[in-house]
């Protein structure tokens, strides 16, 4: 190995590539295979000129049917370098799909209805409600006001006034200590005695009993 | 169209500056995997690999560093030296004797460079003897002798000094001169015999 190394310096020096290859004029190759006849250390250097011609010889291979079909498969065209604008058309024409477009006109149309249903009229927008603080102040005063409908829709309900009233028929009975209570304060025990004096049978009883009396009457009452 | 105008263009999204590119250069980097595989479905997998990697890096190219055919053979050989240090296990190591076809037994007279005799057979013993070689030297060998490089090309595309190169190439050379020495019918065609 080392001597091949050295070698190229050896008598053949630069011409080495050129006898190689066989470009030495005819005087210089002859001079040159002469040497190397009787050099030991250039003898591989014939070999490997041998090598060279032989390499030389062989025909480009012809490439595989449809390779470059795949080739162009594969790759398409290299991506363009994507400018703003690319992007926004990029981003323009998905929003012209069909099923994206289908999709937004939903979206918009449950959120026409959601407004509608909340009494908010697009005409009334003005550029000063676009604030964050007027949208804050806007969103918070339509939550109290929906609120307040609600709390007053649920106390209109005729169910729910019914209970409520009996609940205060029987408000007084609920505070009224047990009969059984030693306590002998006369405050406690006058006011009850003149509020519902025709209820004293009431009392007896258990609440969740009158209450059931109180759902079973309704139909009376109606 | 010079090469900086067809990247340009390629850049651009122009379909058909591409087109142009791989049909090119899609011979000779196919040539070049097979040279240095010595596997024709492995070249082609390969060969597709690089256009991909061209594909995909194209923007890196600077027409200032030399052609772009040069810039696509160093894309290859880093593909395939990657290749080759992947594969080096699965890679069984066939005898030289087993692997090379015998041409005497088909060739009554002595095949020489010069004469076109059993041309894909010279050709098949030669591609064996060349996958013989280091992928140091046989890369050299290759980018030299087969694809017909300048050595300055040679270096951008091995990218070590041109004295390397012409020392691979040689060395390369003599390495392969000794494996087809022992080949039968690959007699020294200048009847130049070593002392």
């Amino acid at each position: 190995m080392r001597t091949r190394r050295e070698s190229p310096r050896h008598e053949l020096g630069e011409r080495l590539q050129d006898y190689l290859e066989g470009g030495l004029a005819a005087a210089e190759q002859a001079a040159a295979e002469a040497h190397i006849r009787t050099c030991a250390r250039c003898a591989e250097w014939a070999e490997a000129r041998h090598a060279t011609r032989w390499l030389r010889q062989l025909q480009p291979v012809e490439t595989p049917p449809g390779l470059e079909t795949r080739i162009l498969a594969l790759t398409v065209a290299p991506p363009p370098q994507e400018s703003f604008w690319a992007v926004l058309e990029l981003g323009w024409r998905m929003l012209l799909q069909p099923r994206f477009a289908l999709g937004l006109a939903a979206a918009l149309f449950s959120l026409a209805l959601v407004l509608n249903a909340m009494n908010v009229s697009t005409a009334d927008v003005r550029v000063a409600d676009l604030n964050p603080v007027n949208l804050y102040r806007a969103v918070n005063r339509q939550a109290q006001q929906g609120y307040a409908r609600g709390v007053r829709f649920v106390n209109d309900l005729w169910l729910v006034y019914e209970i409520r009233s009996r609940l205060e028929e029987m408000a007084p009975t609920s505070e009224q200590p047990p009969a059984s209570s030693p306590s002998g304060n006369p405050n406690q025990s006058t006011p009850k005695q003149e509020k519902k004096p025709e209820n004293s049978s009431d009392r007896a009883r258990p609440q969740w009993l009158l209450a059931c009396q109180g759902f079973g009457g309704l139909g009376e009452l109606r | 169209m010079d090469d900086a105008e067809l990247v340009r263009r390629c850049l651009a999204g122009d379909g058909a500056a591409w087109e142009e590119v791989v049909h090119s250069q899609t011979r000779r980097l196919y040539n070049l995997c097979y040279r240095f595989t010595g596997r024709r479905e492995e070249a082609e997998d390969l060969t597709q690999e690089v256009f991909l990697r061209v594909f995909r890096t194209l923007n890196s190219y600077n027409p200032e560093q030399g052609p772009l055919g040069v810039w696509m053979h160093r894309v290859a050989r880093n593909l395939l030296i990657d290749h080759y240090r992947a594969t080096r296990k699965q890679r069984l190591a066939v005898p030289l004797d087993d692997a090379l076809p015998h041409l005497e037994q088909k060739e009554s007279g002595v095949p020489r460079p010069d004469r076109a005799l059993a041309q894909s057979e010279v050709s098949a013993a030669v591609q064996q003897a060349l996958t013989r070689l280091s992928p140091d030297l046989r890369e050299a060998v290759i980018l030299r002798d087969l694809q017909g490089l300048e050595y300055r090309e040679i270096s951008q595309v091995l990218e070590i000094p041109e004295g390397t190169v012409k020392s691979r190439i040689n060395r390369g050379r003599a390495e392969l001169g000794k494996l087809m020495k022992r080949l039968p019918g690959f007699e020294n065609p200048e009847g130049i015999t070593a002392p």
